[in-house]
């Protein structure tokens, strides 16, 4: 069950995710806090975010899947073909 | 709310816009159609905004909707469009809403005031590219199994793979894009920089068969082209950062020849591997190039504080990671290709943060809008500033300075020490929980009437030797008689 996380740690540690099997970086959310601390935002599921953590980084738990979907879903059921009303002719 | 709008609605709201404000505005279809796999040609549109004409005129670009599942930002373009024009209209100051944050706490609102309003629509040229990715963005919206795609729909070279479909638009401009030339081997396979740039085009980052490869690049640099635009903004979603070049490495202001074009550096740039080699970013007089830009990524994230009290990330885009072909990067590169050619200022911003993440909620996106339109805000209101257009006595310099704009008026600097006491004893008194949402109310009430005070005042300087006389000074004294010390006792 992937929930969406944000992982912040020092920035070598968070460059050497990648190996883990079960965790999704999502590829254009990382930034520097400081000079040595980077954040990220992924998916992970409970064996990647012990994996994660495991490794001194520090895990927080954004969304569960299921409100991650939720949202989404959300999203997607206000999609709109319906122009913005600036106020008719003025 | 049509919240997340469509491309094609997003099109039909530029027309809108433009039937709405036929002499404040002007649409126009960019040269090239997309080209994309199983879709028919789309001709898609920049929006114009201005009254007036003249070769003096600043021109800005703003471009939305680059990456296809960052849905919020091509909507906020076209409702910060709707309501400039509509505050000019009406005489109006544009003003961004007060906004409660999940605590409780009131930020805002934000006014831009009417006569800074006037300056940029009668003044400045606006060119805003609400979506320049149509294609992918409808595709993305297709189904949420597609919530995640994030490059063009363009096929690529043959032979046809249906596996191997579009390019990540903001790597495909001419900036470093052969990076295994520009950098060397060790920098150009970094985790750190590889994660976010790839020729593989399977990958989101692909960069593209070659420079400007697609026809959705081929029209921002039409733009850049034939419009004098030197002030140029990308904007982008999730993580909640304010950034100038450079993308491509670290940046010094030193070494003029440690530059992208000049080719005895080819495979010897590092990256963000080491400090060996730097980008060169000149910070010279007059257009003291690095100094603006630092000054403008920190209006723009004051105003987005400001406005939601989000706290953004000022950067270089390679703080948030190293990476080349970007828009933003190409835009302010083109001035050191051209002899002559005149000073550019370019920033991308990332709006929002993991919780909205790409596709916010109705509910959220309030939130990113007011943040897109204050980032916005500052950016135009800065161009102003520095051609001499909007008058500076009006223009917030920091984010605790709209409370004192009839004070900085009346005394004629933000930096007055009467202004500055103003600004403190506000300040404090918003620390303290007691005296905070009083304190916001009034502000926000404030607010509403002191921009339009402040522009009377900073036209007549008779009145404000009244207002100072009869009501400031009298006012000052009296606070400092009474809470003379609270704004070093907060809390």
């Amino acid at each position: 069950m992937p929930d969406l996380i944000t992982i912040q740690g020092d920035v070598a540690s968070v460059r050497s995710l990648t190996d883990i099997a079960t965790l999704e970086i999502i590829d254009d959310t990382g930034k520097l806090i400081d000079q040595n601390t980077a954040i990220v935002a992924a998916f992970a599921d409970d064996a990647a975010k012990a994996a994660v953590q495991a490794r001194g980084l520090t895990v927080n738990l954004i969304k569960t899947e299921a409100q991650y979907e939720a949202d989404i879903q959300q999203a997607y059921e206000a999609i709109s073909n319906v122009p913005y009303d600036f106020g008719g002719n003025v | 709310m049509p919240y997340p709008s469509t491309s094609d609605a997003i099109e039909a709201s530029l027309q809108g816009l433009v039937t709405t404000f036929p002499s404040l505005c002007t649409r126009t279809a960019f040269p090239n159609t997309t080209n994309s796999v199983g879709m028919m040609p789309r001709t898609y549109s920049f929006l114009k905004i201005g009254k007036g004409s003249g070769a003096a005129r600043p021109a800005m670009l703003a471009v939305a909707g680059l990456h296809a599942r960052e849905w919020a930002p091509p909507d906020a373009a076209v409702t910060f469009a709707g309501n400039l024009l509509t505050a000019y209209t009406g005489g109006a100051p544009f003003t961004i809403p007060a906004f409660t944050d999940s605590a409780g706490t009131i930020h805002g609102p934000v006014v831009t005031p009417a006569g800074t309003v006037k300056a940029i629509i009668e003044h400045m040229d606006l060119y805003l590219v609400p979506i320049a990715n149509p294609d992918g963005r409808a595709f993305c919206m297709a189904a949420p199994a597609n919530k995640m795609w994030r490059k063009n729909r363009a096929p690529l070279p043959p032979p046809f793979n249906p596996a191997l479909i579009g390019v990540d638009l903001n790597r495909n401009f001419d900036i470093a894009w052969d990076f295994d030339t520009y950098y060397s081997a060790a920098a150009a396979a970094d985790p750190n920089f590889s994660a976010h740039t790839s020729k593989d085009p399977i990958r989101d980052v692909y960069i593209g068969s070659s420079v400007f490869s697609v026809n959705e690049t081929k029209n921002i640099k039409w733009l850049l082209d034939n419009f004098p635009i030197t002030y140029f903004i990308d904007l982008h979603s999730f993580t909640g950062m304010v950034m100038h070049p450079w993308g491509i490495e670290t940046l010094q202001t030193s070494d003029a020849a440690k530059n992208f074009h000049n080719a005895a550096f080819d495979h010897l740039r590092d990256g963000k591997l080491g400090a060996a080699y730097e980008e060169f970013f000149p910070n010279n007089a007059p257009s003291k190039l690095l100094d603006r830009h630092n000054a403008l990524v920190t209006a723009m994230h004051d105003n987005i504080k400001d406005a939601t009290g989000a706290d953004y990330t000022i950067g270089t885009s390679a703080d948030l990671y190293p990476c080349t072909g970007t828009s933003d990067d190409y835009a302010f590169s083109r001035q050191f290709l051209a002899p002559g050619a005149p000073a550019m200022y370019a920033f991308s911003v990332e709006f929002g943060d993991a919780s909205e993440g790409f596709q916010p909620t109705p509910a959220q996106y309030p939130k990113v809008e007011r943040e897109v339109h204050a980032a916005l805000l500052a950016f135009v209101r800065y161009v102003g500033i520095w051609q001499g257009l909007v008058p500076s006595v009006v223009a917030p310099s920091s984010p605790s300075s709209k409370i004192c704009f009839i004070a900085t008026a009346a005394f004629g600097s933000a930096d007055h020490p009467d202004v500055r006491f103003l600004r403190s004893w506000r300040d404090a008194l918003k620390e303290r929980r007691s005296t905070r949402n009083a304190i916001r109310l009034l502000e926000a009430a404030y607010s509403q009437v002191s921009p339009s005070i402040a522009q009377y005042l900073s036209e007549h300087e008779q009145a404000r030797r009244v207002v100072r006389m009869y009501l400031l000074t009298p006012l000052i004294s009296m606070l400092r008689r009474l809470f003379g010390g609270i704004a070093h006792n907060a809390n």
